[in-house]
């Protein structure tokens, strides 16, 4: 906790332009979300078949789809869903790959090698595979979309808090401590979790684009969001057909996700250069 | 290391300066959307398999463009009185790729073949009291004994499933090897090789000479080699025929149709197919048993729109379950097909006591809203947006509808149990009657009636439309059949697709093979050729 | 080890494919029979319990023998054997040029920390990771093939060693390729930082040792190393890219092989494909287990 308020890695950071650039799109994203339904000047959902495919004017200043709908309002809609993927994504694979890194590291043993055998087990089937056939299992839709990320991803997470659990375990501090008899819950709570949180902080930034990404991929291969859900990733494969005349479709929810992601990889790049542990012992 | 690897990036940019090596003969390449499974005319249910594999094997008889069986692989055919014996007199000469002749003994061979291992062989074979016995006289008679009369016979005799492949080469394969190591017929081309997931060559057969009277050329083929790509992403296959590098394509991305029509370098076709759209109402729910839900539904569609948004109005409206493309249909749909009318459509929905709005705009009943979960198949663009259009037209009315769109396998198995209220699905099928068989009659409530609803005058119908002996008795029994099925707003017709054909300027051939209301796949192989 | 693995793989994606329902309807279309349909099911053995049939793919398996494709017909061997090559072409080149790109862009970053040249290195880095697969291998092809017609659109057009093979495989190999550049370069920038403070650089420093010397003779030995061990770890990553990369390339590899199986639920086809995914990757995993222990000495297993 406090390496993460402490004025110096604060002054770090913001030394970092491309991270304060990352942070400002994530704010407008952020914003764009609270907002969708205030700055959006059409609904959505409303289709105008006199109006299939209108390019970019001033009544629709993104153009409309193959729909008729106006494709400003969206792709503004879309930046909630964006969101809600990345977040719901990374807060499933955090609770699920962090309890059970915790797990392996303080058990270890034969829980410990159960762990990271299913670890591995996960980790050699291709992701958009795993997704592909769990959506195919489970039915489409942002929920079941969400949980096939998520299940792909969270071995990441049990790496990487078992390592650091594993890691701490060796230093002297927490060595002393378990030496006095203090409680593994207050180890936890003291010394792992504190010392965890830098590199959760930027897994998790750098993990909610990837999630973005790989939702737009499943939607390339048929099992994203249900129709008429402006997600960001359906739009896009929805519009890739177009590309070579109506530009417009794809073109600005790729710009819409591009800045998302972009966004979230400055701040998570920045982040890391601040809080990974081991770049501070070194500098 | 390191220096290896810069020489292998130099070495790479060095190939690209290069340029592709010049060819000398170009072959004729076209490209499909979707790869065939396994090109065995006995066992394959894809109709992409269908249309690949008819370029190698041929059946007895061909469909002529006004929809009359003539002559194939036989010379002529006449029936008893009695109509359960047909005799074949083969044509003489005509070679398999092998080079043997075929005679009666392949016939023979293949006949057992389909019955024994077709999925959807339900009309011909000895299990449903057709073709019981096959005899061969001599080289060049058959001679098919039928159980009970089957009027559709030469319907389904002239079906690419039925084809004919050397009797001695099939009993050297295996059954799953047939179509999948090789496939010999007697068509216009023979296989060559097959790179799974990039291309299927075929080789021109030169001794091909015996093509049917409606195509000008009786063989052999003009193009010395066809290359059959296999392209998936629309977007790529647009790009390559927008390249120039397909002669010619059947498959062709809707969504591309006014750039490829404005490129000078190509040109366009259009021509309905019989593949055909609809909706349909499960009548397993109780809420569709009130006959005012389904005719409020049927007049909340608009089909123009439908076509325009779905298909970029490169499709027809459909009035009927039978598409004009179709043997047997009847025209007389469009007059009595339910007519966009959302007034009509929320005059029915208030008399069925949905007079509540609630504040989204859905109607309301003893405090329940009018919610209904709409099924479809997500892998194909134009199925996804008509179901969006649907569910846009129907909330016009007050009717929330709930999409559950889902890949193929998903779709078809929450529609065999039921799981849905309403459903967009598509069939393909040139002959009429069995087709409407299968999308409405009892016996498909499981399979292929997305309607679950049984309907006793309908079936009745379409057993006599399939085996009445009278002519008019079953032409007439098809029509109202046809008219029964528009009336009961169970089934609601949206589009009928449209075959586009892009082509390269040079490719000539084009206006014989539209010539034809479905351009045959043996016409495509004997028509086409490259200035 | 590796076995309990392997088995875990494939009895997850069996479990998978089997909650995902029954492929005959998928192979027969609407207008076959339901009774059509249950014989050809009884006569592959799926109207049996789940695990009955895991059994017995296994049993097989172990003899060798991958089974025959329900969809396509043809031994599912057979299939991967034609489907492999190209695959691994693409993923192999798709490394290479990864590691050339980023390595450089790595040190370039490190060198210069918060410079304008570490934040146009970082930025080059990042916007390839920033956009779906896809979509950049759309944009890829839409300029470079359509537009400029310097490249082919699509397929493969001959082994790599030929003129028309390495043309056509320039594009997929820049999509699948150009994404993973920004993770490596932060792996090389940041290992670099690291080795650059270490006493021995700076005593090759300070006895007057040529920066580019101690760059490349002493720091990018040392931080190649995870680099290395990350390389081994991105294999089913890269296989996931290959799947789209292979899609819109129309390229006929295995990724592809394996979503269509996927889709038309082709078990056989889909358990070969991850058992053959699955067995390189946890033969990479235990090197990279291996060289975890090795940078640091303190982990320790149990």
């Amino acid at each position: 906790m406090k390496q993460f308020f402490s004025s110096r890695a604060v002054r770090r950071f913001t030394r970092n332009r491309l991270a304060l650039v990352g942070l400002f799109f994530v704010a407008a994203v952020g914003l764009t979300a609270l907002l969708a339904d205030v700055i959006a000047p059409y609904n959505p959902l409303a289709m105008d078949f006199d109006a299939l495919l209108s390019p970019p004017s001033a009544t629709h200043p993104m153009g409309t789809d193959v729909l008729g709908r106006d494709l400003l309002s969206r792709v503004l809609y879309g930046s909630r869903y964006a969101l809600l993927i990345g977040m719901g994504v990374v807060v499933l694979q955090m609770v699920l790959g962090g309890i059970l890194g915790l797990v392996a590291g303080f058990a270890g043993g034969v829980v410990d090698g159960l762990i990271m055998r299913a670890v591995d087990i996960v980790w050699s089937i291709p992701g958009l595979v795993l997704a592909l056939a769990l959506a195919g299992a489970l039915g489409g839709g942002i929920g079941v979309m969400i949980i096939a990320i998520a299940v792909t991803g969270w071995g990441q997470f049990t790496r990487l808090l078992r390592g650091q659990v594993l890691s701490l375990r060796e230093l002297d501090y927490v060595t002393a401590a378990y030496a006095l008899g203090a409680s593994r819950t207050r180890i936890l709570f003291r010394h792992v979790l504190p010392n965890t949180l830098g590199p959760v902080v930027v897994y998790t930034t750098l993990e909610m684009p990837a999630a973005i990404l790989s939702s737009a991929a499943l939607s390339f291969l048929g099992v994203g969001a249900q129709p008429p859900i402006p997600e960001w990733g359906a739009l896009i494969a929805d519009g890739r057909g177009l590309i070579s005349f109506a530009w417009w479709v794809s073109t600005f929810p790729g710009l819409a996700i591009m800045i998302t992601a972009l966004g979230f990889n400055f701040v998570g790049d920045g982040l890391r250069d601040v809080l990974d542990p081991r770049f501070e012992r070194r500098i | 290391m390191k220096k290896g690897i810069v020489l292998l990036v130099l070495m790479g940019l060095l190939g690209v300066v290069l340029g592709a090596t010049a060819q000398t003969q170009r072959p004729m390449v076209t490209a499909f959307q979707e790869e065939p499974d396994f090109l065995d005319p006995h066992r394959t249910t894809r109709f992409h398999s269908l249309v690949v594999l008819s370029y190698v094997v041929e059946p007895l008889l061909d469909m002529d463009p006004s929809f009359q069986p003539v002559p194939l692989l036989a010379r002529s055919f006449e029936w008893s009185e009695d109509k359960l014996t047909l005799v074949f007199h083969l044509k003489q000469g005509v070679l398999f790729h092998t080079g043997q002749e075929m005679t009666s003994r392949d016939v023979k061979a293949s006949y057992e073949r389909y019955f024994r291992l077709s999925p959807l062989e339900n009309y011909l074979g000895p299990k449903y009291n057709g073709i019981t016995e096959i005899q061969t006289p001599d080289p060049y008679t058959v001679i098919f004994k039928f159980a009970t009369p089957k009027p559709l016979a030469l319907y389904h005799i002239a079906d690419a499933h039925a084809s004919i492949m050397p009797a001695d080469w099939l009993a050297t394969m295996p059954d799953e090897e047939v179509g999948v190591k090789g496939l010999v017929g007697t068509g216009p081309y023979r296989f060559d090789r097959w790179i799974r997931g990039d291309r299927i060559v075929m080789k021109r057969f030169a001794a091909y000479n015996h093509a049917p009277d409606y195509i000008s050329n009786p063989g052999p083929a003009h193009a010395e080699e066809l290359v059959m790509r296999i392209i998936p992403e629309a977007a790529t296959r647009l790009a390559e025929i927008l390249a120039g590098n397909i002669d010619y394509t059947f498959d062709v991305p809707l969504m591309g149709y006014q750039q490829l029509v404005a490129n000078p370098n190509l040109q366009v076709y259009m021509a309905p197919t019989y593949s055909v759209q609809y909706l349909v109402c499960n009548m397993k729910r109780e809420l569709f048993n009130d006959r005012r839900i389904r005719l409020a539904i049927a007049h909340a569609i608009n089909k123009e729109e439908v076509v325009k948004g779905a298909w970029f109005g490169i499709a027809f409206p459909l009035y009927g379950l039978v598409g004009p493309g179709t043997t047997g249909y009847w025209k007389g749909v469009e007059e009595i097909a339910y007519a966009y009318d959302p007034e009509k459509s929320v005059a029915y929905l208030e008399q069925a006591g949905w007079t509540a709005v609630d504040r989204d705009g859905v109607r309301m009943k003893d405090g329940k809203r009018l919610e209904l979960t709409l099924i479809s198949f997500s892998n194909v663009d134009q199925w996804r947006r008509a179901a969006e259009v649907v569910q846009a037209q129907l909330a016009k009315v007050g009717i929330k509808v709930n999409l559950a769109l889902a890949e193929v396998g998903a779709t078809y198995d929450r529609a065999r149990a039921a799981d849905y209220d309403l459903g967009i699905f598509r069939n393909t099928w040139w002959m009429g009657e069995p087709y409407l068989t299968f999308l409405t009659h009892s016996v498909n409530i499981g399979s292929s009636n997305f309607g679950q609803w049984k309907n006793e005058t309908i079936d009745t119908l379409l057993d006599l439309s399939s085996n009445a002996l009278d002519d008019v008795l079953r032409r007439d029994a098809f029509v109202v059949a046809q008219a029964i099925v528009v009336e009961s707003a169970v089934w609601i017709p949206l589009a009928v697709n449209v075959n586009v054909v892009a082509a390269r300027r040079d490719v000539g051939g084009l206006d014989e093979l539209f010539s034809h209301p479905w351009q045959p796949p043996l016409m495509r192989a004997l028509v086409l050729y490259k200035r | 080890m590796l076995v309990p693995t392997l088995i875990g793989v494939t009895a997850i994606v069996f479990s998978l494919m089997h909650v995902s329902g029954d492929p005959i309807r998928l192979l027969f279309g609407p207008n076959v029979s339901e009774e059509k349909v249950l014989e050809k099911r009884a006569e592959l053995g799926l109207d049996k319990p789940i695990h009955v049939q895991y059994w017995n793919w296994l049993t097989r398996v172990v003899q060798g023998d991958l089974g025959l494709s329900i969809h396509v017909q043809d031994r599912v061997a057979t299939l991967i054997l034609a489907r492999i090559g190209p695959t691994l072409e693409l993923t192999i080149l798709a490394l290479i040029l990864t590691v050339v790109i980023a390595i450089p862009i790595g040190i370039i970053s490190a060198m210069r920390p918060y410079t304008i040249v570490d934040n146009v290195s970082r930025f080059v880095a990042l916007f390839w990771v920033s956009m779906p697969y896809f979509w950049l291998g759309i944009m890829l092809m839409m300029v470079f093939g359509l537009r400029l017609r310097l490249l082919p659109i699509s397929g493969r057009g001959g082994p790599l060693w030929t003129v028309d093979g390495l043309r056509s495989a320039l594009l997929p190999v820049l999509t699948l390729g150009l994404p993973p550049i920004a993770l490596f370069t932060r792996l090389t920038r940041s290992a670099m930082l690291e080795v650059i403070n270490e006493e021995y650089i700076r005593t090759a420093r300070s006895k007057g040792v040529h920066e580019v010397i101690v760059v490349v003779r002493h720091a990018l030995r040392n931080a190649l190393i995870p680099v290395v061990t990350l390389l081994g770890l991105r294999l089913p990553w890269l296989f996931g890219g290959a799947v789209i990369t292979e899609t819109v390339f129309a390229w006929p590899g295995m990724g592809r092989l394996l979503v269509n199986a996927v889709m038309e639920r082709d078990y056989p086809v889909v358990q070969g494909i991850v058992l053959v995914i699955a067995l390189l990757t946890v033969l990479a995993n235990l090197v990279v287990d291996f060289a975890y222990t090795l940078i640091d000495p303190r982990i320790r297993y149990g």
